[in-house]
């Protein structure tokens, strides 16, 4: 098929993390172990905000990289490289999900550490909430952003992680999520007033010194 | 009532879509437009993308050093059985084959092979003779040979018939 191949060439020229596939694909030594190390922690961070459990993360993401080395022979590409391997990914913690859902453990609410009463973390924990009364510091700001991540849906979670960290646009969300580009532009509408109203108070207050100078350091962009 | 209230979810929609860059040309020329003329709309752009930045507050897991390691580790072992499990199945599978080609075989010599007819008995001359001296019969139940009953029956030790 001519318009595949013109395809799969388009792709390959342009994105070079097609072209590692391909030296995967053709068996090359050392390829895959590159290809590993170039999306380990890109990998790591979508499962880890998907799941939320480091350990189930790891491990569904060393199961992403299984399914590709698997499917290395019938790897044709039609989009860039990140496009199908999120797609895997996303299927993955589909089935991950719906295992859990037929085999329900019984959680805390998020509020609710049990006898021993909240965590430190906790008391931070936004109830669509007024603005805290004290200043925040870089983890506890990490905390009450993680926390409201998590009380998104998976669809809408998903869309946030592809498109601010993976800078996806809503065509390759859609394709990962097997959706229409209208629905991605809703979808990360919705979340994102979600994490508005969330998030509101954080918003509002002035930030702390401390926590824009750590931000700052984090990002690279220096003191 | 709040300032969002004003806001429409195809107003937020399209804010949210000039906000990620999501818009073309003529269309993001439009949308600054409106946000120029719409205080509400303004406000709402700027919580908005102030929500997005707290998102880089996000903790960012980094794998572990050995993770790749581990990873090419899981998938040697993986190939591994399933090149055991494929060599399992080929011999299962042959030996499957052999098994039922002999099966076929052995069915069709059955099949083809037209029945044996039990050898006629045809008594030797000796034996006619032996028959007709049913008064020596009893001999032949004493010693218990017909060997030895020809025997005596070439040395003609048996009586002429009277």
């Amino acid at each position: 098929m001519a318009s595949t191949g013109q395809t799969s060439g388009f792709y390959a020229l342009r994105d070079p993390d097609v072209r590692l596939m391909l030296r995967v694909r053709a068996d090359e030594p050392g390829a895959f172990e590159e290809l590993v190390a170039r999306f380990q922690n890109r990998l790591l961070a979508v499962m880890r905000h998907l799941c939320g459990d480091p350990e189930e993360a790891e491990d569904l993401a060393q199961e992403v990289f299984l399914r590709v080395y698997r499917s290395r022979k019938d790897y044709h590409p039609q989009a860039k490289f990140s496009t199908w391997l999120f797609t895997i990914a996303n299927n993955l913690a589909s089935n991950s999900r719906r295992r859990k859902l037929r085999k329900p453990v019984t959680q805390l609410p998020l509020n609710d550490s049990g006898p021993l009463g909240p965590r430190p973390q906790e008391n931070l924990l936004l109830d669509r909430a007024p603005a805290p009364d004290h200043r925040v510091n870089h983890d506890e700001l990490a905390m009450v952003v993680q926390e409201a991540l998590a009380q998104l849906n998976e669809r809408q979670r998903l869309a946030v992680i592809l498109n601010k960290f993976e800078d996806m646009s809503y065509q390759e969300i859609a394709e990962i999520m097997n959706i229409s580009t209208k629905a991605v532009k809703s979808l990360l509408s919705r979340a994102r007033s979600e994490l508005r109203e969330l998030l509101r108070g954080y918003v509002e207050m002035d930030r702390c010194p401390e926590t824009e100078a750590s931000l700052r350091v984090e990002k690279g962009e220096g003191p | 009532m709040s300032h969002n209230d004003a806001l429409s979810p195809e107003d937020r929609e399209a804010l949210v879509q000039y906000l990620d860059g999501e818009m073309d040309e003529e269309q993001s020329r439009v949308f600054q437009a409106r946000l120029a003329s719409n205080p509400t709309l303004r406000r709402e752009a700027d919580t908005l993308k102030r929500t997005w930045e707290l998102l880089d507050y996000l903790p960012r897991p980094v794998a572990s050093e050995t993770f790749t390691s581990r990873t090419i580790e899981k998938i040697e072992t993986c190939r591994m059985t399933t090149l055991r499990r494929r060599r399992t199945w080929r011999w299962v599978g042959g030996a499957a084959w052999a098994a039922a080609l002999t099966a076929a075989a052995l069915l069709g010599f059955l099949t083809i092979q037209p029945p044996v007819p039990p050898e006629a008995f045809e008594p030797t001359p000796d034996d006619i003779r032996i028959y007709e001296h049913r008064e020596y019969w009893h001999y032949y139940e004493k010693v218990d040979s017909l060997e030895f009953l020809k025997a005596l029956e070439r040395e003609r030790l048996f009586p002429e018939e009277t």
